[in-house]
């Protein structure tokens, strides 16, 4: 028995159960901050790699995995080329109901912090304290971007 | 899904949300997510590979924060110990005042408005803070680890800065920095007065541990230590420091250096203002840090202010703190849009990606659009990027590669994009005639405006935009005719 899988024994949950049971998540929890279905799977799988790593040494892996998924849509967000954005990625208007692509349309024009705030909300279902500590800025803000993303989206909806 | 907390929500640019758009919202987000079937897959080196490499700089980048910090905890008189008192410590590097005559004409306020700004809402560039805290030895020694960071005041007179101050709050206990000291009063509260040559301010007690206000202006232009400086230290009291109110003569600055300068417009009795300036010379990385300024403007408004931040050029934003609904909706009602000529916004700011070729670009009064070639794409992929600004919102777009630009029959090319308020595009590469642009039949509540056609470096162009004329109107999608022919717009 390796000292990794000694320890998740110790936690309560083995790295294998936790990477079975997040790793569809934090895909799409990726591939609503990106679009893109190939950059999403990597950025769950780069996560998992990383909770892997420190499985020791975190307390929060979920919370911890989640960050790193948002952090490394940030970063390719900002770093990507053209030739890296894959068109076909988006599922087809018939796939989604009207709702679903009214909220991908927004979702899509939304400055990344707010994109990261709405979906943290309203995918991952965090509260707005948590979305404040995991994105590090206070609360106010977290409140202000969902109240204007709401707006937006509420628009988009009628 | 949890409580959404409805009410705690602070609208704050006035809109009401209806009840049932949160739930609605989170359906469709899982929705949406639910088409995307995850998938375990070999890494992809091309992508994967730059990204690991950014996230590795990104780590760097936090390490080098850390080691900041670590400095910043290190940072101590090794002379001194947790049970010596304070010493004398050289102050900080003081800021260079800047006083509004150097301030370029674009950042002069009254262009900002239609109604002339208050007399108390003067117009201050603040310097940019000096390394706060960093420089200083402040023989607080233990103590000092915990200070999070500094906040700088300028002084003002007559509207010009006079010099600043530098405050902040430190567990230091009371007993040990007062110990020994000459103690005297200020409002009532005990304080340890410093004047030596290097070291001006006082020190008080607040919350079991210590508020230091101490000067930073260079020596000749050293501020009034019962005056100035007292005076400050009365005005905080026991707020916390990002809660102060400027007046005429204090202002705090309100953000930090980097990324940008500010301008304080100091408070009447109905408005405050708080102007953030980020330099032209953004690059590629500017849509982001436009973002990242509106977080940070905002993010220095109280919770439960009411507040809006107007985005007045591509550089410059403005954060109105109102009294209540009416005088912020008068306060933004006056604000008006910087001409994008005087903005000190060049192309340069626009280029898409690093490496891109701009093809094309244009610059009509409502803002900027360039065509560039990717560099990894070759001919066939060509990027039409768009910016739009007025003062409900800032729109922004770009089309894939390869999309939605048809080909005409002289070798030009249309391009269009649909943004949050409208629809923009151009004909780029005309050879004969100046296109006809038109809305296309059965489409009504629209308006095709066109710029005439210009020439520049890239070669001839005509611009257009599609606007609303009946509120309501359908700015998603339309039908344009080029010449007759129908290019498609849509989302």
């Amino acid at each position: 028995m390796t000292d990794v899988t000694e320890f998740c024994l110790q936690r309560g949950e083995t790295f294998d159960e936790f990477f079975a049971e997040r790793f569809a998540p934090l895909s799409r929890l990726a591939f609503l901050l990106t679009e893109s279905a190939q950059v999403a799977d990597e950025l769950a799988q780069d996560a998992c790699e990383q909770v892997f790593r420190r499985w020791r040494d975190i307390d929060h892996p979920r919370s911890y995995a989640r960050m790193a998924v948002v952090n490394g849509a940030r970063s390719w967000g900002r770093h990507r080329t053209v030739a890296e954005r894959t068109p076909g990625d988006i599922p087809t208007p018939t796939d989604l109901d009207a709702d679903a692509i009214a909220v991908r349309d927004v979702l899509e024009r939304l400055p990344e912090r707010q994109r990261e705030v709405l979906v943290l909300r309203f995918y991952a279902d965090l509260k707005l304290d948590d979305i404040a500590a995991e994105l590090e800025c206070p609360v106010g803000t977290v409140k202000s971007i969902i109240h204007r993303g709401l707006a937006r989206m509420q628009e988009e909806l009628s | 899904m949890n409580d959404h907390d409805h009410t705690e929500i602070r609208p704050n640019s006035g809109a009401s949300i209806a009840v049932g758009t949160e739930e609605r919202v989170a359906t469709a987000m899982r929705s949406l997510a639910a088409a995307h079937t995850p998938n375990l897959q070999p890494a992809n080196p091309s992508t994967v590979g730059s990204r690991r490499w950014m996230l590795a700089v990104a780590a760097s980048a936090v390490l080098i924060v850390g080691v900041g910090a670590l400095l910043l905890a290190t940072n101590r008189d090794t002379d001194s110990s947790a049970d010596q008192l304070p010493q004398p410590a050289p102050t900080t590097q003081p800021a260079e005042p800047v006083d509004t005559e150097s301030v370029p004409p674009q950042a002069v306020p009254s262009i900002y408005s239609t109604a002339p700004l208050g007399e108390d809402l003067v117009a201050v560039v603040v310097p940019a803070p000096a390394e706060p805290i960093r420089g200083l030895q402040l023989g607080l020694t233990d103590w000092v680890t915990g200070i999070d960071n500094g906040t700088t005041f300028v002084v003002l007179e007559d509207g010009q800065v006079i010099g600043a101050m530098l405050a902040f709050d430190s567990p230091a206990p009371w007993d040990k920095i007062s110990e020994d000291k000459v103690v005297v009063e200020i409002d009532g509260r005990a304080a340890v007065r410093l004047d030596g040559s290097d070291e001006r301010g006082f020190f008080v007690e607040i919350d079991g541990g210590t508020r230091a206000v101490l000067d930073t202006s260079p020596p000749s232009q050293a501020l009034g230590i019962d005056t100035d400086i007292a005076d400050l230290m009365q005005l905080l009291g026991d707020e916390p420091l990002d809660r102060f109110d400027d007046t005429s003569r204090f202002v705090r600055l309100p953000l930090e250096s980097t990324g940008g300068r500010s301008v304080s417009y100091g408070t009447d009795s109905t408005v405050q203002l708080i102007q953030l300036i980020l330099e032209p010379d953004v690059g590629s990385e500017g849509f982001t840090l436009i973002a990242d300024a509106y977080e940070r403007l905002l993010a220095q408004s109280d919770t439960f202010q009411i507040s809006q931040v107007v985005q007045v050029s591509p550089v410059d934003l403005i954060l109105v703190i109102a009294r209540n609904e009416d005088d912020l909706d008068a306060a933004v009602r006056d604000l008006q849009l910087v001409p994008f000529d005087e903005s000190g916004v060049d192309f340069a700011t626009y280029a898409a990606f690093a490496g891109d070729e701009i093809v094309a670009r244009g610059q009509p009064d409502w803002g900027r659009w360039q065509v560039t070639a990717d560099a990894n794409g070759g001919d066939d992929c060509r990027l039409f990027q768009a910016r739009v600004w007025d003062l409900t919102g800032v729109g922004r777009g770009y089309t894939d590669c390869g999309e939605r630009n048809p080909v005409r029959a002289d070798g030009s090319q249309v391009y269009c994009e649909v943004l949050d308020i409208e629809i923009v595009g151009a004909v780029v590469g005309e050879t004969g005639a100046a296109p006809t642009i038109e809305i296309g039949p059965d489409i009504d509540g629209l308006r095709a405006e066109v710029e005439d056609t210009t020439s520049t470096e890239f070669g001839e162009s005509t611009t257009f935009r599609i606007v609303q004329t009946e509120p309501g109107a359908n700015i998603r999608s339309a039908t344009v005719l080029v010449d007759g022919v129908e290019i498609d717009c849509r989302v």
